[in-house]
């Protein structure tokens, strides 16, 4: 007994000391020691901590006034804003990305969490020649009612495939697919080349439906929201996800790839055992530095669509948008770091990091593009951009994302599956409509092709 | 039990090498995933996360460990969970061998009552709906940037069983004790803690192990608490930390290797309470 | 029992306070982590709250249970994975411990294996056996197929008809260990005289294992019993890192399901639904318990 009781004395006092010693620093605090003005921001991203770290310990040691802290929040990210926000601790900024997930600004900002971003600011020569704020402002996903919340200044391109060239090779295929139905003809070739040793396409057991085949019947002009009647409608669905379920069928999908981590699934790939991945610009970092592929040669093609045609959008997902909370105390002194963090030298230096492309035409011209390796491969395209953001309901049911992967796997009833989604999607929006939840976003002059040029209305019914 | 050695047939021998075998074989079953962690944590990223059935890495890797302990911070989050670990062990020790001697020497109005309460409270469970009314609370008091109160909450949530068990324990050492203490001039607390707490160590033992443990693996809550200061987070909650969440491929290898560390100072908690611990589980739960 | 509390009472009034004074930092704990989060439940669950705002919706979150299709085939597979976790962890461990308790060679060695895993947090293990259940060329196809014991690979995780038996095995291997400790306990309980006299009967290990070890352990059975029926309809931490519920909500028990409405992120959270669920959700576990503990008590009459 005595040593139990020693023992758990030793550990106490070892806690104490360190406990102590843990909590003198309060976070915080806006005043740091040496009295500059802290701000405080919220990230979730790691891959590119090292640079930020050092440009913000850059920025701390030249400014005589203000002191620039970050912290990274790795999980539930949206929802730790918000218990940060009503617990008090809120950051004075935080990052967020174009349709980050869980993330809805709207919300946010029927709360009164946010603040606008200035017109000084939005005014300021080189912040507009940065970022091109102007051209990018869009309803819902950093802007309500046409007044900017957040600024991005870098660009993570839209879906691409990612292919094997080789084990296209093997398969006799020389042309990279332009239509869902070839997609689903070459991924069955590869696999009957195959033969058990690889295969032709994957997925990975998280946001499956987003992917890729999202990309591609957005591409061919298919969305779940209608935005000139201001109604959620699937139907459009139907036929895409019709063929993909050959993908399942025909044995071409990689085995066991529906419930496997999109990190063992780039180790596949690499591997070289499947033939077709889809992502965005961000695998262009993780097969040259993070899984070099160095075996085999791998080619980025843009998206399929239904007939090889682009008669909608692809989304792509602008990056490093910074937001303020409306708790923050010394906005003058954020508004500053906002600045300082879309600098000319700032982004350039992110860009050429590979991080992500440059999102305004004046940076594209400044970054030495011969630094960022493949990730030029996934420049812009034409018809890549954002939609305004739909209303986000409570949907009794599975999101559709989910509901439209999960008969894509199972190869069940798919009109039903629509069927079901129109009628869960459309009663939650009058539903949430009614109690005041949310609004009823309409734009009459929708157009697919440029999605952010009409005019934005939100109805109360 | 030497003796039962003696007297063993070959017909009991026999019985005896069935029974290495079949432990042994499970003994394989069972530590196939650990070895997979620890070797796991010596291979390259790309190496671990293609899986395959070989076990021995390549090459390995010693970097990792390296690499997860400067970025991780991992000699604060050591110290964050050995102060959850050590904080919920003595709360719980201390509140549920009270409450485990008081509910089996005393009787008071509502005692049943009270007592129902607390068992209901180990079957009614909300599961994570919970933490955000616990937060809200801790918000106004104050406490929702220190581990504190996290100590609190786990202890609380835990307490049901281990009070169970104690009042077992308790019931089964003869209350003859007690009256000669009192006769000796000794008041309901002295008794407690001159004469039963000695007597109460192997369950002393096996509360200190659960909540022990509870503490050290908890991971939703530090998540939580410790979302504004980065130097309050456990190991559950640096380890995870350790992928990368934003663009690009996660580290696994160092988590792995993380993973790993973290597992150590269990095991050495676990071999200074197991031979207690056996003896506390036995007598608490079978008077309980 | 009540007699005998009563006569301390009367002689002793004085541990009065200091009873309560005991008694306060546990009754402060229940009242705090246990009640008082029970019936802040209550607050939301006529309204559509998703973290900021909560809208009043009426019963429509109560209508909506009674409808929704997931949580009830939910509450199936709660059952389902409840059922499956103690039908083979309890007869398995409990084998495991009375070999064990034999004094064979070793035996604190695989003591210390077979507890092993209960030290390593639910999401950690989760996560490997993710790459062991891997379909290709992962661990476990490999090595089944090898000895012949499957003809193709199996999708552990994917497949519809295995994923619940994949799950349940890593709640065995994850929780083995935890009951393999209580059973040792149980059996060192049991005086070696009682074995020795048997083994002068002539009775063999089957024999002594059903008309001695068996009753002899039935008190703490029980308890087990209890812990691990409370402990297996809780769980579902696991889950989310292995399946996260799928393939199409297949292995989603109750609380993966709440989690999923609270911190999903594709959707909104709703947490005035969730509340409702979670009422539900303690309301069975309770009827389960409730149930065992009567069956329990009906036994002990019985026996």
């Amino acid at each position: 007994m005595r040593k139990i009781i020693s023992i758990m004395m030793i550990m106490l006092v070892l806690v104490g000391a360190v406990y102590a010693g843990g909590s003198s620093d309060k976070s915080a605090s806006s005043q740091s020691q040496s009295g500059k003005t802290v701000v405080n921001i919220w990230t979730n991203d790691r891959h590119d901590a090292e640079y930020l770290n050092e440009k913000i310990a850059e920025f701390n040691a030249s400014n005589q006034d203000i002191e620039i802290k970050m912290t990274t929040v790795v999980e539930d990210y949206p929802n730790m804003l918000v218990m940060s926000y009503t617990s008090g601790n809120a950051p004075d900024l935080f990052y967020m990305n174009a349709r980050g997930t869980g993330f809805d600004l709207k919300t946010f900002v029927d709360a009164g969490m946010l603040v606008p971003y200035p017109d000084s600011l939005l005014n300021d020569p080189d912040f507009e020649k940065v970022t091109d704020a102007s051209k990018h402002i869009v309803e819902g996903i950093n802007a309500i009612n046409g007044v900017p919340y957040a600024i991005f200044s870098v660009l993570r391109s839209g879906t691409r495939m990612i292919y094997n060239m080789d084990l296209l090779e093997q398969a006799g295929i020389t042309e990279l697919p332009a239509t869902l139905q070839e997609l689903v003809d070459t991924a069955a070739a590869v696999t009957a080349a195959g033969n058990g040793n690889f295969y032709g396409i994957a997925t990975c057991s998280s946001a499956q439906f987003e992917r890729w085949l999202e990309g591609i019947c957005n591409k061919s002009g298919i969305y779940h929201y209608d935005y000139k009647n201001g109604r959620f409608d699937f139907s459009g669905y139907a036929e895409p996800i019709k063929l993909a379920q050959k993908f399942f069928s025909d044995g071409s999908m990689f085995p066991g790839s529906n419930t496997q981590g999109v990190d063992a699934m780039r180790a596949q790939f690499a591997n070289g055992t499947f033939a077709i991945w889809g992502n965005a610009s961000q695998e262009a970092g993780v097969f040259t530095d993070q899984f070099p592929i160095t075996e085999f040669e791998w080619a980025v093609g843009e998206l399929p669509s239904m007939d090889g045609n682009a008669y909608g959008t692809v989304d792509s997902r602008p990056q490093k948008g910074l937001h303020m909370f409306s708790s923050c105390k010394n906005q003058d002194a954020a508004w500053e770091v906002v600045k300082y963090l879309n600098s000319e030298d700032f982004v350039k230096g992110y860009v050429e990091h590979g991080y992500a492309l440059p999102l305004s035409e004046y940076m594209a011209s400044v970054v030495d593009m011969s630094k960022i390796g493949r990730l030029a491969d996934f420049a812009s395209v034409s018809y890549e951009g954002l939609y305004p953001a739909v209303p986000s309901v409570s949907v009794a049911g599975d999101p559709y994302a989910v509901a439209l992967w999960n008969v894509v796997v199972s190869g069940g009833d798919v009109d039903k599956v629509i069927a079901d989604l129109n009628k869960s999607y459309n009663e939650a929006l009058d539903r949430d409509v009614k109690i005041g939840k949310v609004k009823r976003l309409v734009i009459k002059d929708f157009n697919p092709l440029d999605p952010t040029a009409g005019t934005a209305e939100y109805l109360d019914k | 039990m030497e003796r039962s050695h003696a007297i063993k047939s070959t017909k009991q021998k026999t019985e005896m090498w069935i029974g290495i075998v079949f432990l042994s074989l499970f003994a394989i079953a069972m530590l196939y995933p650990v070895v997979y962690i620890t070797l796991g944590s010596f291979k390259g990223n790309q190496e671990l996360l293609s899986g395959g059935a070989r076990l021995l890495p390549k090459k390995f890797v010693v970097s990792n460990y390296a690499e997860a302990w400067e970025t991780a911070n991992f000699s604060i989050y050591t110290a964050n969970s050995i102060f959850l670990g050590v904080g919920t062990m003595i709360l719980s020790v201390i509140s549920c061998t009270m409450a485990g001697y008081v509910f089996a020497r005393k009787s008071f109005r509502f005692k049943e009552l009270l007592y129902s309460t607390f068992v209901a409270f180990m079957f009614v469970n909300v599961g994570s709906v919970t933490l955000r009314p616990l937060f809200e609370l801790a918000v106004k008091v104050h406490l929702n940037t220190s581990l504190a109160f996290v100590v609190f909450i786990i202890a609380g949530t835990s307490q049901a069983t281990q009070i169970f068990l104690c009042r077992g324990y308790v019931n089964s050492i003869p209350k003859e004790l007690d009256e000669a203490a009192k006769i000796d001039g000794c008041t309901f607390f002295q008794i407690f803690y001159k004469i039963l707490f000695p007597l109460l160590k192997p369950i002393t033992a096996t509360v200190a192990l659960l909540s022990f443990r509870s503490g050290w693996n908890e991971y939703i809550l530090p998540l939580v608490f410790t979302m504004t200061n980065d130097l309050l987070r456990p190991l559950t909650v640096g380890v995870n930390m350790l992928k990368n969440n934003g663009d690009g491929a996660a580290a696994w290898n160092i988590m792995f290797a993380g993973a790993t560390l973290a597992i150590v100072p269990m095991i050495v908690i676990y071999c200074i309470f197991s031979r207690y611990f056996m003896q506390g589980m036995t007598a608490g739960a079978v008077k309980g | 029992m009540k007699n005998n509390g009563r006569t301390i009472r009367r002689k002793k009034e004085d541990g009065g306070l200091a009873a309560v004074l005991m008694m306060s930092p546990a009754v402060l704990m229940l009242i705090i982590t246990s009640i008082y989060p029970f019936f802040w439940l209550f607050r939301y669950i006529l309204y559509d709250y998703n973290g900021f705002t909560a809208y009043f919706t009426g019963l429509y979150n109560i209508k909506r249970m009674f409808t929704d299709t997931v949580f009830w085939a939910s509450v199936g597979h709660t059952f389902e994975y409840a059922i499956l976790k103690l039908v083979i962890t309890l007869p398995l461990s409990l084998l495991i411990a009375v070999v064990i308790s034999k004094n064979i060679p070793g035996s604190s060695l695989f003591r210390g294996i077979f507890f092993l895993p209960t030290v390593i947090s639910a999401s950690v293990y989760s996560l490997i056996f993710t790459f062991i259940y891997a379909v290709f060329r992962g661990p476990l196809n490999t090595m089944l197929q090898s000895i012949g014991l499957i003809s193709a690979p199996i999708d552990w995780l994917g497949d519809p008809s295995w994923v619940m038996i994949s799950i349940a095995i890593v709640a065995v291997w994850g929780g083995l260990g935890n009951y393999m400790v209580y059973f040792l306990s149980g059996l060192s309980s049991i005086s070696s005289e009682i074995y020795e006299s048997s083994m002068i009967d002539g009775a063999n290990a089957r024999q002594t294992f059903f008309r001695i070890t068996l009753p002899m352990l039935s008190p703490m059975l029980k308890v087990i019993l209890l812990l691990a029926i409370t402990t297996s309809f809780k769980d579902y931490q696991s889950i989310l890192v292995l399946t996260n519920g799928g393939p199409n909500n297949r292995s989603h028990v109750m609380f993966s399901y709440i989690y999923n409405l609270i911190f999903s992120s594709t959707s909104t959270p709703q947490i005035g639904y969730a509340t409702v669920l979670s009422i539900m959700a303690a309301l069975i576990i309770g009827a389960v318990t409730a149930l065992y503990m009567v069956l329990a008590r009906k036994l002990d009459d019985v026996v």
